[in-house]
C-alpha cells in the first residue's frame, strides 16, 4: 500500500473542502522534429506527444486548513489545480468541490496564479472592480480599499498595471483572487521570484486567512511555514499526503525537505559542487 | 439589477477600458474602416458606371452611393465584430487573463453581451449613424430605416457568434485559424456587401443565398434603395434564427473547447 493511502482525512475532524477521485489528465506537448532526417536543413514539423500530466489522483483536502502541495516542475500541480478550479475537464475521475462539481461553487474559489490574472491595460483598482462585479461582491469600494489596505497598495490603485513592479502584480493577483472573499483559496506559487522580505510578508499575511488554502511551492521552507497538511506529487501521482507531522513521522524525518528528498529523486550535483 | 446584467455590464466596461487605452489607434482601425473602404468603391462605381452608362443588377449611376454606403457599413461592421471576440481572447491568452475569466461565475452567453455593448456599441452607433445619414438624403420611409437597423443589430449578432468561433479556434488550434480567416474571406465575397448578386456567376448563386450576410446586406440595400422590399419577412426570419443559432452554439463550443483541449501556445 501506497504511503499516502494510509492517511484517511475522513477520520479527522474538519470536513472535506476538495474531493478529488480518480483524476487522470493527458495533454499533448508539442515537439519539433525535422523535416527531413539525416539533413540539417531550416525545415520542421510539430508532432504531439502525449503526456500523463495526472495519473488517477485520489485526494480528500480538509476545510480550513492550509495545504501544501508539492513536487518538481512538471509534476502536475499546477494541471491539478486549473482541474480542481474547473479550468479543464479530467480525463477520468471527478472533482468535488464542497460537496459540488466545480462549476457550481465558482464564486466560492479564489485562484491566484503568481502575478498573472491580472490585465496590465487597466489600473489595480479597475481589475479588482471588474472581477469583483463578476463575483457579485458587495460593498465593492469598501472592500478594495480594505484588500489595498491589508497588502500594502493603496497609494497604487489607481496606477496602470502595466507600471507595477513583479511584487506589486503577485499582490495586486493575491487581491484579486481574494476578492470576493472565497472559501477557498488556490495559490499556485506565489513567492515565486519576489524579495525575501516581501515573500516574507506574503507568508504572514496567507496565515492570517480565514479560510481553506491550496498552495503549490517549490521552497519547502515556505511549506514548513505556511502548511497545517503536506501533499507531494510526482509524475502525475500522489507520493505522500497527511498532516505535516504525520508526514514528518511517516518517514521519520525531522523537516519537509527531508520527506521531499526520501520520496523524489534527489536533484543533480552541480559538477563544480 | 440582477447579477447577470451586473456581469454583463462588467464585461461592458472592461472591454471599454481596455479598448480607450489607447484612443486614438482604436478610433482609427476599428471605425474609420467603412468610411476607408466606402471612398474606394465609390472611386471604382463612379468611373466604371459614368462611363457606361450601365446598370449593374440593382446598382445604377444614381443610387451606387447609397449602394456602396451601405455594403461598406455592413462589412466594416461584420468584420469588426468577426475579430474583436478572437483579438481580445488572443491577448488575453498572453495576458493569461482567459484563465481568470474561465474560472470566474461569468457564462460566456454573460460574456459576449458585454463584449457587444463594450466592443460593439461604438461601432453600432457610427453605423447607426451613417445610416441615418443615407437615410436622410435617401428619403426612405421611417418603417424602412427603422427595420434596417433591425437587420442590422441581427447582422452583428451573428458576426459575434462567428467570432466566437474564431476566438475558439485561435485558443486551442491556433495552428489552423488560418481556416476560419480563409472562411471569414469567402462570406465576405459571396455576401455580396459591395456588388449585386448578378454579378456572381450563376453556380455560386445557391452558396450565397445559404448565407444570413447576404440576406441582411440584400435586404438593408433594398430598403434604402427602393424603400421596401419583397424579402423583409423571410429575411429577417432566417436572420433571426440564425443569429440566435449563432450565439448559442458557438458559446457551446467555446466553452467545451477550452475545457477539454486546452488553451495551446502560451
Amino acid at each position: 500500500m501506497q504511503p499516502a493511502l494510509l492517511f484517511n482525512p475522513m477520520k479527522s475532524a474538519s470536513p472535506i473542502a476538495i474531493e478529488v477521485s480518480g483524476v487522470s489528465f493527458d495533454y499533448e506537448t508539442p515537439i519539433k522534429v525535422p523535416l527531413f532526417k539525416g539533413l540539417r536543413l531550416p525545415f520542421h514539423k510539430v508532432v504531439a506527444q502525449k503526456h500523463n500530466a495526472l495519473q488517477g489522483i485520489d485526494l480528500s483536502l480538509r476545510s480550513g486548513r492550509i495545504t501544501a502541495l508539492l513536487g518538481r516542475n512538471g509534476s502536475g500541480k499546477t494541471t491539478l489545480i486549473k482541474v480542481i478550479t474547473g479550468a479543464r475537464l479530467p480525463k477520468t475521475g471527478n472533482v468535488k468541490i464542497f460537496g459540488l462539481n466545480p462549476n457550481e461553487v465558482r464564486n466560492r474559489i479564489g485562484l491566484c496564479l503568481g502575478g498573472s490574472l491580472i490585465y496590465h491595460r487597466l489600473t489595480a483598482r479597475e481589475n479588482l472592480e471588474y472581477f469583483g462585479k463578476l463575483y457579485g461582491v458587495q460593498k465593492l469600494d469598501a472592500r478594495i480599499d480594505e484588500l489595498g489596505e491589508m497588502l500594502s497598495l493603496t497609494k497604487h490603485l489607481d496606477q496602470l498595471v502595466e507600471s507595477f513592479s513583479f511584487g506589486m502584480k503577485v499582490k495586486l493577483a493575491l487581491a484579486r483572487a481574494m476578492i470576493h472573499s472565497p472559501e477557498l483559496l488556490i495559490l499556485d506559487e506565489p513567492t515565486l521570484g519576489i524579495d525575501i522580505h516581501l515573500a516574507m510578508q506574503l507568508r504572514s499575511f496567507i496565515r492570517t486567512l480565514p479560510c481553506t488554502i491550496l498552495l503549490t511551492t517549490h521552497y519547502m521552507e515556505e511549506a514548513d511555514a505556511l502548511a497545517d497538511d503536506v501533499c507531494i506529487i510526482d509524475k502525475g501521482r500522489v507520493r505522500t499526503y497527511g498532516s505535516k507531522i504525520e508526514v514528518l513521522n511517516r518517514y521519520q524525518v525531522q523537516t519537509i525537505p527531508q520527506v521531499f528528498t526520501k520520496l523524489i529523486d534527489a536533484p543533480p550535483v552541480e559538477a563544480n559542487a | 439589477m440582477s447579477r447577470t446584467t451586473d456581469r454583463i455590464l462588467a464585461v461592458a466596461l472592461k472591454e471599454w477600458r481596455l479598448n480607450t487605452r489607447f484612443f486614438w489607434e482604436y478610433l482609427a482601425s476599428n471605425l474609420f474602416s467603412p468610411v476607408k473602404t466606402a471612398i474606394l468603391m465609390y472611386f471604382l462605381y463612379a468611373g466604371f458606371l459614368g462611363q457606361s452608362g450601365l446598370a449593374l443588377g440593382m446598382v445604377t449611376a444614381e443610387n451606387f452611393h447609397t449602394f456602396v454606403l451601405i455594403g461598406t457599413t455592413c462589412h466594416g461592421v461584420i468584420l469588426a465584430s468577426v475579430y474583436i471576440f478572437r483579438t481580445r481572447m488572443v491577448m488575453e491568452k498572453w495576458w493569461e487573463t482567459v484563465t481568470a475569466t474561465l474560472i470566474s461565475p461569468v457564462s460566456t452567453i454573460e460574456m459576449i453581451f458585454g463584449f457587444i455593448l463594450g466592443s460593439g456599441t461604438l461601432h453600432f452607433v457610427v453605423g447607426v449613424v451613417l445610416f441615418a445619414g443615407v437615410a436622410y438624403f435617401s428619403a426612405i420611409p421611417f418603417s424602412a430605416f427603422a427595420l434596417s437597423i433591425l437587420t442590422f443589430a441581427l447582422l452583428a449578432l451573428f458576426a459575434f457568434g462567428l467570432s466566437l468561433i474564431g476566438a475558439t479556434l485561435a485558443l486551442c488550434w491556433e495552428g489552423k485559424s488560418f481556416l476560419f480567416d480563409y472562411s471569414i474571406q469567402l462570406v465576405s465575397f459571396l455576401s455580396c456587401f459591395y456588388y449585386p448578386i448578378e454579378t456572381l456567376p450563376k453556380f455560386l448563386h445557391g452558396f450565397v443565398h445559404l448565407l444570413p450576410t447576404f440576406h441582411a446586406a440584400r435586404l438593408i440595400q433594398e430598403l434604402y434603395v427602393y424603400g421596401s422590399s419583397t424579402h423583409t419577412v423571410s429575411a429577417l426570419t432566417y436572420l433571426s434564427i440564425v443569429s440566435v443559432l449563432m450565439l448559442v452554439l458557438p458559446s457551446l463550443f467555446f466553452e467545451r473547447s477550452l475545457k477539454r483541449y486546452g488553451i495551446v501556445g502560451y
